[in-house]
């Protein structure tokens, strides 16, 4: 019962957000769907082609999504706020590789043979995730705390 | 099994209609043997699927389809808890996409990333930029549960719950940044989870809301973050039991600034108060949200990069964790790219030292963590051939450290080669030898097949 009654509110509170956003939508065209050109292996640097200036239906520039150390260490930030412009380039799969509710290879496996990629789990992670644990365990939730985590079970029960 | 089966095909079938077919598939053979002390011998064959389907233009041309799945069928011993032949649906939704305004609608199975916390469920989610700046998405559904052992095993199966639905609003400014705030809850009931530590059982329903920020103030300064708070209401009694707790679940902030198209340096803090971010783990028996233990970071490091050829970067992290105490984490970190001659190498260093790291062990009171962690990389890529070497090290101060089962180096290996009879084939053989504290010398075998169909020449993967 609780739950119908919450399905309503979600529903009328939709109903109402879709209708209020409608008078307001922005005329703005959408970020551009596909980028046109094929890029090569490795990471990508937008300003090798673009210059430092805002991307064309887009506030952010060109220059911030070089993909940089510093700007894989963050891609969920953009991830959250930018997730169109990630798609221009990187299909779903690209993210569910890792991110996934039940992944069947460890990251490091699947990409094994593309060490120039930052894959989780490099080594004897048996062992590490005992130390790294101990150490942050806030690492490991942000993968395996509500997710991707019935290979833990076996052994944290 | 069955009723995905039938999901999965008729989802297939609709990719008929459509004007542009990306189809990835991937098939993995691999096969070791395990000779752990204490376990039966085992020998492993998994044989492992992965597909993927892009489909769009589904009769009007701004819809389209996503699926991506696996499946993995073990040809000797078991590998997995949850059988010898199983398989999972990552994703799999319809999508349609707006012209204008950046306008989103999908239905299926899909991940949500709208601000706060990430998961993947079963139902709806739109966004949608409005006039002057703003934005918003919504999403609502079911969390994906997946039942990997028998139910009497897997006691915290319930944290799995019965709705999940949020919300991220947003303000843009060009050229200044952009602010956002979210809300998400799981659960619509009270959950317990009753460890046997605790002196009562805790609520662990997932009710966070939070924000998150983006400001460049000045062209190549970038301050970014978020903060989340858990804003169930609870039993104080049970739940904020230190009065220097708060409902703080996480601070999580960065200032990245470029010096110039080579020289950037950024620094980043990370609060994280383990009682209330633990709260809405659907694994409370390993996360256990009872600790009252708190997190901190301070982070930074400083890159130069010569996009045409090399990156360095040297990186610093001091973590706090009130419970366990102080460590360090610092090295450097080369890649050097030679495209001309297709190639990429790497190599890194890095020292973790936690000589203020207390030990509760009971077995052995006293022992260190500190080791040193060492990393070299080459791949070589061609149109016809690609062909790489990986290795890591571990060497740890303390061998009597129980973890290492005596073993105080740890190392792995991996040689791969792969050949490309097609633009979009891969095949590829990877061996992979492994000194690890639980199989003192270990190889692995695999094989692997990349295929792509479909593809045209835009974008990335």
């Amino acid at each position: 019962m609780a739950q119908r009654k919450i399905a309503l509110a979600l529903a009328g509170i939709l109903a109402l957000v879709f209708t209020t956003a409608c008078i307001l939508i922005s005329t703005e065209a959408s970020f551009t769907a596909v980028h046109p050109q094929e890029l090569g292996i490795g990471r990508p640097s937008c300003t090798a082609c673009h210059s430092d200036e805002p991307m064309t239906n887009h506030v952010r520039s060109y220059a911030e999504f070089d993909h940089t150390s510093d700007f894989i260490s963050a891609h969920g930030t953009n991830a959250v706020q930018n997730n169109n412009v990630c798609a221009s380039c990187h299909a779903p799969s690209f993210c569910s590789d890792c991110h996934t509710d039940r992944a069947v290879l460890k990251p490091a496996l699947m990409y094994s043979g593309r060490p120039d990629k930052i894959s989780p789990h490099r080594g004897d992670y048996i062992t590490m995730h005992r130390i790294e644990g101990r150490l942050d365990p806030t690492a490991c939730f942000k993968c395996h705390g509500r997710a991707n985590n019935d290979r833990c079970r076996a052994c944290h029960r | 099994m069955g009723r995905k089966t039938i999901l999965f095909a008729l989802l297939v079938s609709v990719t008929s209609w459509a004007q542009e077919v990306n189809v990835y598939s991937t098939t993995f053979a691999q096969h070791y043997k395990q000779d752990i002390p204490g376990l039966d011998r085992s020998v492993y064959t998994p044989l492992t699927q992965f597909l993927g389907i892009d489909a769009t233009g589904l009769g009007k041309e701004n819809l389209s389809l996503h699926l991506f799945g696996w499946g993995n069928f073990d040809l000797a011993d078991q590998s997995r808890l949850d059988g010898k032949a199983v398989g999972s649906i990552s994703h799999g939704y319809m999508r349609y996409r707006f012209d204008q305004a950046n306008g989103e609608l999908q239905a299926g199975r899909f991940a949500i990333n709208h601000g706060i916390g990430y998961g993947q469920i079963d139902g709806a989610s739109g966004r949608v930029d409005l006039k002057g700046g703003f934005a918003i998405s919504a999403f609502g559904g079911r969390s994906v549960r997946h039942k990997t052992q028998d139910a009497e095993q897997q006691h915290d199966y319930e944290y799995q719950r019965d709705i999940i639905f949020g919300t991220r609003f947003s303000y843009r400014l060009a050229r200044i940044g952009e602010l956002g705030f979210s809300f998400v809850q799981d659960g619509t009931s009270t959950s317990y989870y009753e460890n046997n530590n605790s002196e009562m059982p805790n609520d662990h329903r997932r009710r966070l809301a939070g924000g998150d920020v983006y400001i460049v103030p000045i062209a190549g300064l970038m301050f970014t973050g978020r903060t989340v708070f858990d804003i169930a209401d609870r039993d104080l009694n049970s739940y904020l039991r230190d009065d220097h707790d708060s409902r703080l679940a996480e601070n999580d902030y960065s200032l990245a600034y470029k010096f110039n198209s080579s020289f950037s340096a950024k620094l980043n803090y990370v609060q994280r108060n383990l009682q209330p971010y633990f709260i809405g783990s659907n694994f409370p028996s390993l996360f256990s949200a009872i600790e009252n233990d708190k997190h901190r970071s301070y982070s930074g490091s400083v890159t130069y990069s010569n996009s045409e050829s090399y990156e360095v970067t040297a990186d610093y992290r001091h973590i706090y964790r009130n419970t366990f105490g102080d460590s360090d984490r610092f090295g450097a970190e080369l890649r050097w790219i030679k495209s001309a001659m297709k190639f990429i190498g790497g190599a890194g260093y890095h020292r973790v030292s936690t000589s203020g790291v207390n030990s509760f062990d009971p077995l052995k009171p006293s022992y260190s963590l500190s080791h040193h962690e060492l990393r070299a990389w080459a791949m070589y890529d061609t149109e016809k051939y690609r062909a790489s070497l990986d290795s890591i090290i571990h060497k740890f101060d303390d061998s009597d450290n129980p973890n290492l089962n005596g073993q105080s180096l740890l190392c792995e290996l991996v040689a791969s080669v792969g050949l490309k009879p097609a633009e979009n084939l891969l095949i590829s053989a990877d061996m992979t030898y492994a000194a690890t504290s639980v199989a003192k010398n270990e190889v692995r075998c695999l094989l692997r097949l990349d295929y792509k169909f479909g593809f045209t020449a835009k974008g990335g993967k």
